[in-house]
């Protein structure tokens, strides 16, 4: 983008179309202002999962509830193989009939898929009991290793189709567990004296494994991008050294490479990191911190013994996307003047301090309950945005909302640009039978009101089919395709009768070459602009579906379906959040909109 | 107008058009922009073809490359001969490998003709590359060597230029490197030089003079200009009204011109010897496409029309029999003394 920021300093170098382009935007403050806060939103919602959320970074201790329930479920998961081994296919066949899976999703349909099934359960409570297992417990791991050694030489017996073998061998692993669970079974800090095995701390990184490997891909785009100006000034002046010819060759080369290197990241991630988690699925640490099966230590030290005290760092939200405070709900932003609430869990000024319930009777009050990372109770960082119905923190919700709105937005204006622009060339470059399908199509899709055709069109897509931020992406632009085709079809009348384009096909080009190499390009201009208020159009349109309950569906959120959480003027923070965030966004997609026409437009040239 | 009796002897014609007619069909009625248009040209020839604005003279030439707008342009009769073989049954597919490889077009408009977002360089290679299958690499270098035979300083510098940072005459140059980048065996030159100013269009057409003699090429060359006719023609067609009204060689043509129209367009030519007076107007206007008058069509505007005018067409016919020189008049005596 600052290609154009240094001075010219060679006379063969002309500013070429780009070049005064990029001029004439980096010249208008509004622009600048408008992509400025653009990119900051970017940046809050791609880095959501460090703003908010209820991962720690990185968490030292143990996890008693996760240790015991898995030592617990090993001889029902042993029962389970032994039962596969020991039975016939037919047998097997049969047990699906009676139990009425026969053919269904999800359920193995031979032994030996249901057996591999089994397995990985079994491993993955192994790795759970072995992992938090002192190193120093020699025996205990000697017990597990036995343990171990006997399902795989099952398995190993059941592969080489010695079926009555591997039962035997099970059968030797099934009883073994008994003991093993005596063994192994964790020595509780209350009660030493009942003894066991006291289990080690170790240093697990939840919030890092929760990464997708898309999120990283936008991360790292996102920092290449927002710092382009830096790295980009300093590749042209040391690498290319100023040439000017070198720095216009090398304008393909940096966008590919922004890309490729977050490719490149993403895929990294996803080798070193597999798959992420879903956000709305609570993490135990802040629950289990609390209720003690989940105890914070510093790695290595043994539970029980040495006094050591671990405190995770938590983002700084520390509140899940759909984590609740049922006491807490509908408590205003905690800067607020009324949202001082006492011990007890009663407001202690305003409006809801006095209020009384039907019929006379208080409204029940429960204590707020402080957990793990969370602020105090009357901190004024406790709730920056207030909170939902269900006690969620609504920043939170603000921050998590913005990505689908964001996207929504994008990815609508994308689709119906792409949709747009292949009729609108159709339809100007052939004119005659095709122009008059398209322009009769158009005119048809248009006479219909579109919020409605989206909102009911939206009724009948079930949310288990498309997931319901696709399903109103693609039905944005399905509906809103046409503004766009009727744009590229008048440049394309226009641009039809320039002689270069008669002189494109003189030179023998096919209607391909001539229509996406030579016209296209040239009507590029008006399709950007508009492409610029598609977004902003897509995110107001996703609002107001979502508002009116036809979008996105609890526990996921949009800026526009927190709106329609409270219609009540008492809730105001409710309305307001989304509301301002939304109009920023729309207002600075318009500005942007705005100064790149009037920097296409060489008529406007000052 | 015979084979054997044509300048260049016994030697076939590289493009050869019998009695073509291209209507164009509108709400307003058929437009007969060329109708029953019969020329020929030979290997390493130029045929200048002359005539007013709607004379037909460059849908003439759009239909021998396809590119008359269809619809609502339809060639309705006649044939198009190249190299002996006819280009109408051609499909379309296969068509593209004639054009711009072995028949070239030049246009009028400098500063359109050139698509303003793609550097000179890239639009030179793009056709090479398409029509010859050389390398990117070897593209530019092509296009180097095609910036430096049509006469543009430094072009290892210009070929990364974009055509707005050029001068008309720049652009011209660079139009006829595109155009000659693929050594096409026949030019299309439609009206090359009338945008330009008088010096620079001197420098154009010698500049198609001798990359026509360079590379042996026949040059189509579609102007109103009588003098670049003079300066770069070696045959030369009129056209009236969709149709060829006279046909002969540069040197006869000038020297005695036969058609009434042809003389009223060197009457109405600036002279320096009679200065100060009015100039003389062939009087009225060129018809309607959609509307032609009957029999001979120069007959409105015609001093020495007669009812047989009105009535038969006249045929295109030799002065001598098998002369090159052919007129399309019943009145030729009476012309001759205008």
């Amino acid at each position: 983008m600052s290609d154009s920021e240094q001075a010219p300093d060679s006379a063969i170098y002309s500013k070429d179309y780009w070049d005064l382009v990029f001029e004439q935007l980096g010249r208008r403050k509004l622009f600048r202002a408008g992509m400025g806060v653009l990119a900051l939103l970017y940046g809050l919602v791609i880095f959501a999962p460090f703003l908010a959320g209820d991962r720690p970074f990185s968490f030292e201790g143990v996890d008693r509830a996760a240790y015991g329930s898995s030592l617990n479920s090993l001889r029902a998961v042993t029962n389970g193989m032994l039962k596969l081994v020991s039975a016939t296919d037919d047998e097997y066949l049969a047990g699906l009939q009676e139990s009425g899976t026969l053919g269904a999703d999800g359920v193995p349909q031979t032994r030996a898929g249901a057996l591999l099934l089994e397995t990985d359960a079994m491993d993955l409570r192994l790795d759970v009991v072995a992992f938090y297992l002192p190193d120093t417990a020699e025996a205990e791991q000697a017990a597990l290793l036995a343990f171990r050694n006997k399902l795989s030489e099952g398995k190993a017996a059941f592969a080489g189709g010695d079926a009555p073998k591997a039962a035997e061998l099970l059968g030797e692993a099934k009883n073994i567990t008994r003991d093993l669970r005596k063994t192994l079974r964790p020595l509780s800090p209350a009660k030493p004296e009942l003894g066991g095995v006291a289990l080690q701390s170790r240093r697990t990184l939840p919030l890092w494994e929760a990464l997708w490997p898309r999120e990283i891909f936008f991360m790292v785009l996102w920092i290449l991008l927002a710092s382009w100006p830096v790295w980009n000034r300093m590749l042209n002046r040391v690498v290319l050294g100023g040439d000017r010819e070198e720095v216009r060759r090398w304008r393909r080369r940096k966008a590919f490479g922004v890309l490729g290197l977050s490719v490149l990241a993403s895929l990294g991630w996803y080798a070193t990191f597999g798959d992420g988690d879903d956000m709305y699925k609570n993490a135990p640490h802040k629950a289990g911190l609390i209720s003690g099966a989940m105890v914070a230590l510093p790695e290595g030290q043994l539970l029980g013994e040495g006094d050591g005290v671990f405190e995770p760092t938590w983002p700084p939200l520390t509140y899940g996307l759909a984590e609740t405070h049922t006491e807490e709900m509908f408590r205003p932003p905690t800067w607020w003047w009324w949202a001082e609430i006492d011990e007890a869990g009663k407001y202690v000024r305003g409006p809801k301090a006095n209020a009384e319930g039907q019929g006379g009777f208080k409204a029940a009050v429960t204590p707020v309950d402080v957990r793990a990372g969370e602020p105090e109770r009357n901190s004024s960082m406790r709730h920056i945005a207030g909170v939902d119905e269900l006690g969620r923190d609504f920043l939170t919700r603000l921050v998590w909302g913005g990505r689908i709105s964001l996207t929504v937005g994008i990815l609508s204006a994308i689709l119906l640009t792409v949709i747009g622009v292949v009729f609108g060339c159709l339809a100007g470059y052939f004119g005659g039978r095709i122009d008059v399908a398209i322009m009769r199509l158009i005119e048809v899709l248009q006479a219909i009101p579109a919020f409605f055709l989206i909102l009911m069109t939206m009724a009948f897509i079930p949310a288990d089919v498309i997931s319901p931020i696709f399903a109103i992406v693609i039905v944005i632009a399905l509906i809103r395709w046409t503004g766009v085709a009727r744009l590229v079809r008048g440049e394309f009348l226009r641009l039809r009768e320039q002689e270069f384009v008669i002189a494109a096909q003189a030179l023998g080009f096919s209607n391909r070459r001539t229509i996406f190499r030579h016209v296209l390009p040239n009507a590029m201009g008006p399709v950007l602009v508009s492409a610029a208020f598609a977004v902003a159009a897509g995110i107001l349109t996703e609002s107001a579906v979502s508002f009116l309950g036809f979008g996105i569906r609890p526990p996921e959120a949009s800026w526009g379906s927190l709106v329609n959480e409270s219609k009540n003027a008492s809730n105001w923070w409710i309305q307001l959040f989304p509301g301002a965030l939304i109009f920023i966004t729309v207002t600075c997609y318009n500005l942007v909109g705005d100064a790149v026409r009037d920097a296409l437009d060489p008529k406007m040239k000052r | 107008m015979s084979d054997s009796q044509s300048p260049e002897g016994a030697a076939k014609p590289l493009l050869e058009l019998r009695d073509l007619a291209t209507w164009f069909h509108t709400d307003e009625g058929t437009a007969k922009a060329v109708d029953g248009v019969s020329y020929k040209i030979y290997p390493g020839e130029t045929l200048g073809l002359v005539g007013e604005s709607g004379s037909g003279k460059s849908v003439s030439a759009l239909s021998v490359m396809r590119l008359v707008p269809s619809p609502p342009g339809f060639v309705e009769r006649g044939d198009i001969l190249f190299r002996g073989e006819s280009l109408l049954p051609i499909a379309d597919e296969d068509f593209r490998r004639i054009r711009g490889n072995e028949v070239a077009m030049i246009f009028q408009e400098p500063m359109t003709a050139l698509n303003p977002v793609y550097t000179v360089g890239n639009q030179i290679s793009e056709a090479v590359m398409l029509h010859r299958g050389l390398s990117k690499k070897a593209a530019r270098e092509h296009a180097i060597e095609m910036l430096r035979r049509v006469g543009i300083p430094s072009p290892e510098t210009r070929v990364d230029t974009y055509p707005h940072e050029m001068s008309g005459g720049m652009r011209q140059r660079v139009m006829i490197a595109i155009a000659m980048s693929c050594d096409p065996a026949l030019l299309i030159a439609d009206e090359p030089t009338t945008a330009l100013d008088v010096t620079i269009q001197a420098q154009i057409l010698d500049l198609i003079r001798e990359l026509q003699e360079e590379a042996g090429m026949s040059v189509l060359l579609i102007t109103h200009d009588l003098a670049v006719v003079a300066e770069a023609a070696h045959h030369v067609a009129v056209m009236y009204a969709g149709k060829v009204v006279e046909y002969a060689s540069v040197e006869e043509l000038f020297e005695k011109p036969r058609h009434p129209y042809t003389i009223g367009l060197f009457q109405s030519l600036p002279d320096l010897a009679k200065q100060g007076e009015r100039l003389t107007a062939i009087p009225g206007m060129v018809p309607s496409a959609t509307n032609f008058p009957s029999g001979c069509r120069f007959r409105t505007r015609c001093s020495i029309a007669s009812d047989l005018c009105a009535g038969t067409e006249p045929p295109l016919v030799s002065l001598e029999p098998g002369g090159a020189h052919t007129v399309a008049c019943h009145h030729l005596e009476e012309a001759s003394k205008l």
